[in-house]
C-alpha cells in the first residue's frame, strides 16, 4: 500500500487539487491516493520528484505522471471555462516498462537516466500542456544526474562530474566563466576527488567525495556555501579536508542543498546547517556562512533530509527516526506584500534567462519566438491571476498561522546567536523572524519513504504499515520493551528476530511446496527461500547423491525447474570444487551422507571449528582469498551475491569462513552473520586509498555493538602487490586501529591471487579465536 | 551465598534465577563460562536473554534433565529427510506460546547453545508455516508486509508453480 500525501501551494495545480474544492494553500497534509488510484493499481510508486511547481510521479511500471504545470482550464488559453477545474495531468508512457533510475528536476527541467542513457523533459512550452522530451548529448555512460534551478550536473561511468546550464553565480565550475552550456563538459578535476553524495541546490552544490573532503561552489549571497563568506564561488573550493570533515561531521549520509541553504546530515543523525532562514545567525552575521549544529526536539536523531524554496519562501524538511516530519522554514508563513515584490522580481528574473536561453537556442526560428512573445503575454495574464490568488491565500493563511504559532516549538541551537540590530536596511524591514520548526502529522499506520520539495510545495511518498504494530502496542509490556528494543522489519516480520543463519535452520524443514509459498510473502522472504544453499539441500534430499544419469534427466526434463539446476551446480561446487571425474563424484558423496545443513550445522554448533566471518568493500579480493584457502589456487570470480560459505581444513581445527558479499546495500545486514562468530575477518585492498576512509567507517559500524568489544579482529591488507600499494602500517593508521584496546587484532600484509602471506592468517585464527561463543 | 551445586543466572533485565550446575550446563555456552569462572558464587550474566524467556529456557532444561528423551540424536542424523512430525507431546505444548516468545526462545536456544530446544523451536516454527495453506496465511501469520506489486507477484508464482501445483 502506498500513499502519496502533498502540502504547500496548489497556484499550478501541483497538488492535483481542483481550484474549486480546496484551498489554494493547504497548510495540511493532503492523501492523493484516490486521484491517482487508477495509475496504481498493479504497480507502485518508485520516485517522487519536484521541480518549481510540477510534481512528477514515477511509478515502478516506468510510466510517469506530471501535474503542476498549469490547470486545465489555464492550458486551453482560458476560452473554455469549464466547471470543474482540473489540474492538467499528463501522463508520460514512453519509458513504460523500461527502468528509470533516476529522476531529478530543476525549475523548468526534469532529467531522466534511463537504463544509462539522459533525456530531460522540458516545461518551457507547458503552457500548451504539453511536455517537451529530448535524449541528452552524452559521450560516456552516466551513472548520475542532478538538477539545480537552471543548471544540471552529471557523473559518468568514470566518475567525472560534468555540468550543463545557464551559470549565473559559477554554479557550473568551469574553466572559464560562461553563459550558457549546451552539451554537457567536465568541470575542473581536483585531485581524489571521486564524489560520493552531492546535494544540488538552485544556485550552488556541495560535493563530498571518497577521499573523505567536501567542496563547495556556486552562489554564496546568504552564506550557503560554508565557506566562512558570502562571496560566490565559480571554482569549486574545498571547504573541508578529510580530517576535518570527519572531525565535524562525522560519517556524512547525505547532503540537500535548497536556494538558500545547505543541510548535512552524518550516520549517527545529525544535521549541520548553513544559509539564510535556518535558526543560525542572520545575514551578515558569522555564524550564518558556517556549518553549524541543529538539534530537535527530544534529541531525536534525523534520517532523511530534504531541502527546497524558491519565491522567496525557504524551507527544508526533515525525517526523525521515530517517524516525525519536521518542516523548518518559512513555508506556512504569510509574508505579505513583500514577498510579492519579490516574486515578481524573480520572476522577471526567471523570464529573462528563459529567453536568453530560447534566444539563443533558436534564433533562426522567429515565428517561434513570436510565439514566445504570446505565451508571455499569458504569463502575464497569470501573474496578475496568480496575485489575487495569492492575496486570498494570504488571508487563510495568517488565520491558520495564528493558531499554528501557539503550537510551534523553536529549535534549541548549540551556538546561540545575539539578537542584535542589524545594520542592513533590508533587513530591518524584515520582520525579525525565528525560524519555525513545526510538525506534520502523518497518520501513524504510515511510514515515509520518500519525501521532496518544489519551491512552495510538499510531496511525501508513504508506505502503509499493516494494523498489526498497533495491535502490539495494545498487547502488555512484553511487547511494548520487544518494541523498543527490536524494530520488526515489515517484509520479514516476526522473521526479523532471527539471524539468517537461523532462518535457513528453519527454513530446512520445509519442502519445495512450503518455501515456495514463504516466496510469495515478500521479497525478502522471497530471498531466503529461494536460496541456493536450501536448494540444494533439498536437491539431495528428494533425488539422492548426484550422478552422471541425474545430471541427464536434469537436462531432458522440462519439467524440473531450473532452481533444481542451480541446487545441482551449487552442489556439486561446494562439494567437489577441484575438478574431480564423475565416477570419484559418487563414491566420495557415499562417504559423507549427511546432508549438506547438517553437516553445517553440526559443524557450526559443535566444536573443532572456528566460524569465521570474512568482509568488506566489494572488490577487495574477498572470494579470490577464500579460495585460494580453499583450493590453494586461484580461480576467475566474479562479483558475490549473497554469501560463500567454505571450510578450510587448516591446523588443529577447521575454519568455516562466511564470506558475504560487500556491496553496499549489503552492508547493513553483515551484522546479521555477526552471532556466533567467532573471529573477524576485515579485508582491505591497499591500493585503493580513496574508500579506505569508507573502509574504516564500515568496520566500525560493524563492530559498534557492546557484545563485538571483544571480538579478535584479523585486518588483511590485500593487493600488496600493486606498486601505489598502502604499507599495512598505513592502513593500520588510516583505519585508526590503535584504538581499539580491549580487542584483540592483527594486520597482515597478503597478496591472495600469488597466496603470499594468506595462511599466516589462519595461524593467527587458530591461536586468538574467542573461544566462549 | 548460592546453595551448593546451583548457581545464579541473571538476565538481561536483571532478574536472577537459582539453577542446579548440572541443568544449567545442557547450555553449551554456560558450560564454557563454568569452566572458565573459578569463583562459584559469581552469578551469570546472560545478557542477550531477557527475565521472562530465561526462566520458560530453565524450565525447558529442567524437564529434560528429568526425563531425559529416550532418542538418540545421533541416530537421526544419518536420515536424508529432516522430519518436524517427531516432537514430543511435552515439548509440544511448551511450544504452544505467542510467536514472539517463540522467536526470542529460539534466539535464546541460539545464543545458549542448547541444540535439543533450537530443535524443538524451529520444528514449530517450521510447522506453523507448513499449516498455512497460502501465502496470504503465511503473511498474516508472521506478519509480513508484502512489498511486491502485482507484477512482481505474478512472475514469482510462475518461477514457482511446478512446485505449488504439486499438492
Amino acid at each position: 500500500m502506498t500513499e502519496i500525501f502533498v502540502c504547500g501551494s496548489n497556484q499550478n495545480g501541483q497538488l492535483l487539487i481542483s481550484k474549486t474544492k480546496e484551498p489554494i494553500f493547504s497548510n495540511k497534509l493532503i492523501p492523493l491516493s484516490s486521484e491517482l488510484s487508477k495509475f496504481l493499481k498493479g504497480t507502485s510508486v518508485k520516485f517522487i520528484s519536484c521541480g518549481s511547481t510540477q510534481t512528477l510521479i514515477v511509478l515502478k511500471n516506468g510510466v510517469i505522471l506530471i501535474f503542476g504545470i498549469l490547470f486545465q482550464q489555464q492550458a486551453m488559453n482560458k476560452k473554455q471555462s469549464t466547471k470543474d477545474n482540473k489540474p492538467n495531468l499528463i501522463v508520460f508512457t514512453k519509458f513504460k516498462k523500461k527502468k528509470i533510475e533516476q529522476i531529478s528536476t530543476g525549475s523548468f527541467l526534469t532529467l531522466l537516466l534511463v537504463e544509462g542513457k539522459v533525456w530531460e523533459l522540458n516545461y518551457l512550452h507547458g503552457i500548451s500542456g504539453k511536455v517537451e522530451i529530448k535524449q541528452v548529448k552524452f559521450e560516456n555512460k552516466c551513472t548520475g544526474i542532478f538538477s539545480g534551478a537552471n543548471y544540471q550536473l552529471f557523473l559518468d561511468h568514470k566518475h567525472h562530474l560534468l555540468s550543463a546550464g545557464i551559470c549565473s553565480h559559477g554554479e557550473l565550475a568551469h574553466k572559464k566563466l560562461v553563459d550558457k552550456v549546451d552539451t554537457p563538459t567536465e568541470v575542473i578535476s581536483f585531485l581524489f576527488a571521486i564524489p560520493q553524495i552531492i546535494g544540488c541546490g538552485a544556485q550552488h552544490f556541495i560535493v563530498y567525495t571518497y577521499a573523505g573532503e567536501l567542496f563547495a561552489c556556486g552562489k554564496g549571497e546568504n552564506g550557503q556555501l560554508g565557506t566562512g563568506d558570502f562571496a560566490d564561488q565559480p571554482k569549486l573550493k574545498r571547504l573541508y579536508n578529510k580530517k576535518n570533515t570527519l572531525a565535524k561531521f562525522g560519517a556524512i549520509r547525505d547532503i540537500a542543498c535548497g536556494d538558500e541553504h545547505s543541510i548535512i546530515l552524518n550516520y549517527e543523525g545529525s544535521v549541520f546547517v548553513c544559509g539564510k532562514g535556518l535558526a543560525v545567525g542572520r545575514k551578515g552575521r558569522p555564524e550564518q556562512n558556517i556549518f553549524n549544529n541543529i538539534r530537535f526536539p527530544n534529541e531525536c536523531s534525523i534520517q532523511l533530509i530534504s531541502a527546497s524554496g524558491g519565491y522567496g519562501k525557504s524551507f527544508s524538511l526533515f525525517l526523525s527516526q521515530s517517524n516525525d516530519l519536521f518542516v523548518l522554514g518559512n513555508l506556512f508563513e504569510s509574508k505579505q506584500k513583500k514577498i510579492e515584490n519579490v516574486k515578481t522580481k524573480e520572476k522577471q528574473k526567471k523570464n529573462e534567462n528563459v529567453n536568453k536561453n530560447e534566444k539563443e537556442n533558436e534564433i533562426e526560428k522567429e515565428k517561434e519566438n513570436e510565439k514566445e512573445q504570446e505565451n508571455e503575454k499569458e504569463q502575464e495574464n497569470e501573474k496578475e491571476k496568480e496575485k489575487e490568488n495569492e492575496k486570498e491565500k494570504e488571508k487563510e493563511n495568517e488565520k491558520e498561522n495564528e493558531k499554528e504559532k501557539e503550537k510551534e516549538k523553536e529549535i534549541e541551537i548549540e551556538k546561540e546567536s545575539d539578537s542584535e540590530n542589524d545594520s542592513e536596511n533590508e533587513e530591518k524591514k524584515e520582520k525579525v523572524t525565528k525560524p519555525e520548526l513545526k510538525t506534520l502529522k502523518i497518520p501513524q499506520e504510515f511510514y515515509i519513504e520518500q519525501m521532496n520539495a518544489g519551491w512552495q510545495h510538499i510531496v511525501i511518498n508513504c508506505s502503509r504499515v499493516d494494523q498489526w504494530t498497533e495491535k502490539e502496542e495494545v498487547k502488555g509490556k512484553l511487547k511494548t520493551k520487544n518494541k523498543k528494543k527490536k524494530q520488526i522489519v515489515p517484509v520479514l516480520g516476526y522473521f526479523s528476530y532471527l539471524s539468517p543463519e537461523l532462518i535457513f535452520e528453519i527454513f530446512g524443514y520445509l519442502d519445495p511446496h512450503n518455501l515456495a509459498k514463504l516466496a510469495l510473502a515478500s521479497s525478502e522472504m522471497n530471498y531466503y527461500s529461494s536460496h541456493d544453499f536450501l536448494w540444494s539441500d533439498l536437491f539431495h534430499m528428494h533425488f539422492g547423491p548426484p550422478n552422471e544419469q541425474l545430471e541427464l534427466q536434469i537436462d531432458n526434463s522440462s519439467r524440473i525447474n531450473s532452481r533444481w539446476k542451480i541446487g545441482f551446480i551449487y552442489w556439486d561446487k561446494l562439494k567437489n570444487p577441484k575438478k574431480i571425474t564423475k565416477k570419484q563424484i559418487s563414491t566420495k558423496v557415499i562417504k559423507n551422507n549427511r546432508t549438506l545443513y547438517q553437516k553445517l550445522r553440526i559443524k557450526i554448533f559443535g566444536d573443532n571449528s572456528i566460524k569465521a566471518l570474512m568482509v568488506g568493500l566489494d572488490g577487495v579480493g574477498k572470494t579470490t582469498l577464500l579460495y585460494r584457502w580453499k583450493l590453494g589456487k586461484t580461480v576467475a570470480t566474479i562479483p558475490t551475491i549473497g554469501f560463500n560459505v567454505e571450510t578450510v581444513e587448516y591446523g588443529s581445527k577447521n575454519v568455516i569462513i562466511w564470506e558475504v558479499c560487500g556491496g553496499d546495500k549489503i552492508r547493513p545486514l553483515w551484522r546479521h552473520y555477526l552471532p556466533g562468530t567467532q573471529v573477524l575477518i576485515w579485508v582491505v585492498d591497499s591500493n585503493d586509498r580513496a574508500r579506505i576512509l569508507e573502509s574504516k567507517y564500515e568496520l566500525n559500524r560493524l563492530l559498534s555493538g557492546e557484545e563485538h568489544l571483544l571480538m579478535p579482529v584479523v585486518v588483511v591488507c590485500n593487493k600488496q602487490d600493486l606498486p601505489n600499494a598502502m604499507t599495512p602500517a598505513q592502513i593500520v593508521d588510516h583505519l585508526d586501529l590503535l584504538s581499539w584496546r580491549k580487542r584483540n587484532w592483527f594486520v597482515q600484509p597478503t597478496i591472495a591471487i600469488t597466496g603470499e602471506g594468506i595462511y599466516k592468517v589462519l595461524d593467527w585464527i587458530q591461536n586468538n579465536y574467542n573461544s566462549f561463543i | 551465598m548460592t546453595e551448593l551445586g546451583k548457581i545464579k543466572l541473571v538476565s538481561s533485565d536483571s532478574q536472577e534465577f537459582e539453577v542446579d550446575r548440572e541443568v544449567a550446563a545442557m547450555s553449551q555456552t554456560i558450560k564454557n563460562l563454568l569452566e572458565a569462572i573459578e569463583d562459584e558464587n559469581t552469578a551469570i550474566p546472560i545478557e542477550n536473554v531477557k527475565g521472562e524467556i530465561l526462566e520458560r529456557v530453565i524450565h525447558y532444561c529442567e524437564h529434560h534433565y528429568n526425563h531425559p528423551s529416550p532418542k538418540n540424536l545421533t541416530e537421526n542424523e544419518n536420515e536424508y529427510e529432516r522430519r518436524t512430525d517427531d516432537i514430543e507431546p511435552w515439548d509440544q505444548t511448551f511450544c504452544n506460546v505467542e510467536q514472539p516468545i517463540l522467536f526470542e526462545l529460539i534466539l535464546a536456544a541460539n545464543y545458549l547453545d542448547i541444540k535439543p530446544l533450537l530443535d524443538v523451536c524451529c520444528k514449530t516454527v517450521a510447522n506453523l508455516i507448513k499449516e498455512c495453506r497460502s501465502p496470504e496465511e503465511i503473511r498474516k501469520r508472521f506478519k509480513i508486509k508484502n512489498d511486491f506489486t502485482k507484477e512482481e507477484e505474478e512472475e514469482i508464482r510462475k518461477e514457482n508453480a511446478w512446485c505449488l501445483d504439486e499438492k
